[in-house]
């Protein structure tokens, strides 16, 4: 069938890129602590792009029979498409990613195997008394063909996997959620985690309305950087003079205690932010060449979308002091692991409340408490440059961070 | 299709159900006067799902392999302990088409393509801003349904949106605005388009200037559109039967009591032609109206054809699914707060100080603590019954069962958004509605 596409466009266009997904899912879902329902997906796609008279033309389709279609709509997009000077051409042999996030056993991964791992967790669950009432594990296996009239004629495998957990306490009424996560076989650390995280939310109360101290835990650290700062960093809404770090390379943005690095699909390390001056901003090929720069790697598409600009994985760099030494020096604090609703805030601003879903009150240097019907707000660029011990170690924050906890010198807490 | 229905009955099947759905979609995106992206899809998909020894069993495929499908879904539902007997399941037959002014498919992409080259031509009028991005995409749909009990339904669905994001700048200060408007309408949605990047060009400018309000506790005023989010996010979620049966709301057990003030009354509504509308849901059962909180009183829940089936109450027509090849739960289509008898201006006079909230930037909830959050898109101090200077970064929380019985007074003036909600890794069309409302004491987040 590749072949079949190959020749009609090579008769068609100038240049062409073929993407061919052919994808394999199981996904289980569970219910009031039971496995409910096994749906078994098989999606074959086509993602077409051609170049035609300097101009670019996209479409997409999963009626792989009528691949004609599917180019014809390509060239005639083409045709509207403005003249792109910035474009190039598709990228040459050996410029596609050769890791492969790839494991054997998650292939060979039967529905069955995916029912026993959640009989094994819903066991766990119980026996620390609190109820699996929702949950999910979702298995995916893709082979990814890409094909360019620039010789390029790669294949790839990619597996992914997760279990995804939602925890009541019965006796409390408090609820939580997590996931383990990874392209190899999972167990059960997350879930361990976030079994004693639920328990210590045993007693709630509302704090006063005041400022104060703030640790942020490594997920609600991801949560802020994938809400502000990956925005403002992306390469195409700066050249569209739609981020804060607008003629900020090589200037002061955080504090200097802060620095962040991107280990990208390229496994080149690229530092963003050196000790809170900005280095780079995040590129894919296109506006690479629009800046004129070397690109940074950070296309991320599938068959059905053109390459936008995505990261892999965001590290900020450890500091000096470990968790018990920060959490001593703080008299009076809220230690926020998790918040509510911080996609609606203004990543063009940094302006930002939300509700804390799970956060404690430090006192004296010691974890309390958790607290309900809480808010915090603020300006995360305030808060990114008032740093004020970052920790020794660094755990993963979820979605690609990997973060140590932060203590921040101040954040309006409202509650009473 | 009908002869794979008998392919899997007589594989051992309770129930089989059949879907196909072929969709062509195009997106344009404009980025200030260049075109950004213009792409198209011509997607098709086809799932089976079959009820086998007491429980679901689901697949699907871009290729039309029913038998296939039929053999992996029993396989599936086999490995499964479950008890499930359905009962009122649909048997309707019908064949549904938007109806629409201007059809879709009869206006060529480049016309398309011009009509947004001409409305940033409106940039021009407002000097502060930096940058417009505006989205048109539409989709024309072909969504069919067959079941064992004799249901055979089809929808030729015609669906449009259009979104313009102006970006402001004056000296370090940036801004933006967000405007959109989505529904199962023709290109006559395009008319309005005018009208959405003014406001979204003029709002982007005046919150150069807006205050940032003040943190604390206090009595607010909700406009339409964030008083819907409110409805959706606050009481529509909790209501889900899904949450009722696994214990995860705060409404679990609180049928026929009373848990807001008696002049609240909230709807769900599958019927309206809004952009939540369904004229039959994913299980096959025809939409209706449901009155979900009855003068204060909670007195439905959200059903599908499953939790319905488990619970013992005639389905809702609330079982949605984001795709054929996603599991159906029970969702939203258009709820909203039924009108009241006060009007905007009583309400504002009966405010010492508080804020008046306008327009939304999305929001959350946790329904088994029934904790809310959402914000808004701007919104205005009012001091003494009198409306004071623009805010802006302002949001709202709190608990639903503390909000509830604080709304003390609802306007006339209902009117509907159009907005997409996420549950479960589904994302679903839906409308929210609400008069202007009034809540006596709510937790407002600013930074002041």
């Amino acid at each position: 069938m590749i072949e079949k596409i190959k020749e009609y466009l090579k008769k068609n266009v100038e240049q062409y890129e073929i993407y061919y997904e052919d994808s394999l899912t199981e996904t289980c879902e569970l219910n009031k602590g039971q496995i409910d329902v096994f749906t078994s997906g098989k999606i074959k796609g086509l993602g077409i792009r051609v170049y035609n008279n300097k101009r670019i033309g996209f479409s997409t389709t999963t009626d792989i029979q009528n691949f004609k279609k599917c180019c014809d709509e390509a060239i005639s997009i083409a045709k509207l498409n403005e003249k792109d000077e910035h474009f190039v051409r598709f990228a040459k042999p050996g410029k596609y990613k050769e890791d492969n996030y790839y494991s054997k056993d998650v292939i060979n991964l039967e529905a069955e195997d995916m029912k026993k791992y959640m009989e094994d967790a819903i066991k766990m669950i119980n026996k620390n008394n609190l109820k699996l009432t929702s949950g999910r594990y979702y298995k995916s296996n893709d082979s990814i063909h890409i094909l360019n009239s620039e010789g390029v004629d790669v294949v790839s495998t990619d597996t992914w996997n997760y279990a995804y957990f939602e925890l009541l306490d019965e006796k409390t009424g408090v609820s939580h959620y997590g996931m383990e996560g990874s392209y190899d076989l999972l167990g059960y650390e997350k879930l361990k985690e976030l079994i004693t995280r639920l328990k210590a939310m045993n007693v709630r109360d509302t704090p006063k309305t005041e400022d104060m101290k703030l640790i942020l835990h490594p997920e609600a650290i991801a949560d802020l950087l994938d809400n502000f700062f990956v925005y403002n960093i992306n390469a195409e809404n700066v050249q569209n003079n739609r981020s804060l770090f607008i003629n900020k390379l090589n200037k002061e943005i955080f504090s200097n205690k802060l620095t962040i690095i991107d280990e990208g699909t390229s496994r080149k390390r690229i530092l963003l932010v050196d000790k809170g001056i900005l280095k780079s901003y995040l590129y894919n090929s296109y506006t690479a060449n629009k800046d004129n720069v070397k690109n940074t790697g950070h296309a991320s598409r599938n068959y059905a979308s053109i390459p936008g600009i995505g990261t892999t994985n965001i590290l900020i760099e450890k500091g000096n002091k470990n968790f018990t030494e920060i959490l001593k020096s703080v008299n009076k604090g809220i230690y926020v692991k998790r918040v509510l609703g911080l996609h609606t805030m203004n990543s063009l601003t940094g302006d930002f409340s939300v509700g804390i879903s799970e956060g404690h009150i430090i006192k004296n240097g010691e974890i309390k408490h958790a607290v309900k019907d809480t808010m915090i707000s603020g300006n995360v660029l305030e808060l990114l440059k008032n740093i004020e011990e970052i920790e020794d170690k660094i755990h993963y924050g979820g979605d690609g961070y990997y973060v140590p906890n932060i203590l921040f010198n101040k954040i309006k807490v409202i509650g009473k | 299709m009908k002869e794979f229905i008998k392919y899997g009955e007589d594989k051992g099947a309770e129930y089989v159900e059949l879907k196909s759905a072929s969709t062509i979609k195009n997106i344009i995106e404009l980025q200030n006067k260049h075109v950004k992206e213009i792409s198209s899809s011509q997607m098709k998909y086809y799932s089976v799902r079959v009820l086998y020894n007491g429980a679901f069993g689901t697949a699907y495929s871009n290729e039309q392999e029913y038998k296939e499908l039929i053999d992996k879904a029993i396989k599936s539902a086999s490995l499964v302990k479950k008890d499930l007997r359905l009962s009122n399941i649909p048997n309707i037959k019908n064949k549904i088409k938007t109806s629409y002014k201007k059809d879709l498919s009869a206006i060529g992409l480049e016309e398309k393509k011009n009509k947004l080259l001409e409305l940033t031509k409106l940039m021009k009028e407002y000097p502060k801003i930096n940058s417009l991005k505006l989205v048109q995409s539409d989709l024309l749909e072909n969504y069919k349904l067959i079941n064992s009990h004799g249901a055979e339904l089809e929808w030729n669905d015609s669906f449009i949106k259009f979104l313009a994001y102006a970006f402001s700048q004056e000296g370090n200060r940036l801004e933006s605005y967000p405007e959109v408007k989505r529904g199962h309408y023709g290109y006559e949605l395009m008319d309005e388009a005018e009208k959405i990047t003014r406001k979204a060009l003029e709002y982007s400018q005046k919150l150069l200037n807006a205050k940032l309000a003040k943190a604390g506790n206090f009595p607010v005023i909700l406009d339409q559109k964030l008083g819907g989010v409110f409805t959706h996010e606050a009481i529509g979620h909790a209501t889900e039967a899904d949450a009722v049966i696994n214990g995860e709301t705060v409404l679990k057990n609180k049928l026929n009591q009373l848990i807001a003030s008696s002049n609240v009354t909230i709807l769900d509504d599958g019927t309206l032609k809004t952009n939540g509308w369904v004229p039959f849901d994913d299980d096959g059962n025809k939409s209706q109206k449901n009155v979900l909180i009855k003068k204060g009183v909670l007195n439905k829940y959200l059903q599908s054809l499953e939790t319905s089936s488990i619970l013992g109450v005639k389905p809702t027509g609330n079982g949605r699914a984001q795709s054929i090849a996603n599991v159906i739960i029970p969702r939203m289509t258009t709820t909203y707060i039924a009108k009241g008898d006060s009007s905007f201006e009583e309400i504002i006079k009966t405010i010492k100080e508080g804020y008046y909230l306008i327009g939304s930037m999305g929001g959350q909830v946790d329904t088994s603590k029934g904790e809310f959050l959402f914000n808004a898109k701007h919104g205005y101090h009012v001091v003494n019954g009198e409306i004071k200077e623009l805010v802006k970064g302002v949001s709202l929380t709190g608990n639903i069962l503390d909000i509830m019985p604080k709304i003390s007074l609802v306007a006339k003036d209902l009117e509907f958004g159009s907005g997409l909600c996420g549950k479960c890794s589904q994302t679903v069309p839906v409308s929210e509605g609400a008069p202007h409302f009034k809540i006596d004491i709510a937790r407002v987040g600013g930074q002041e």
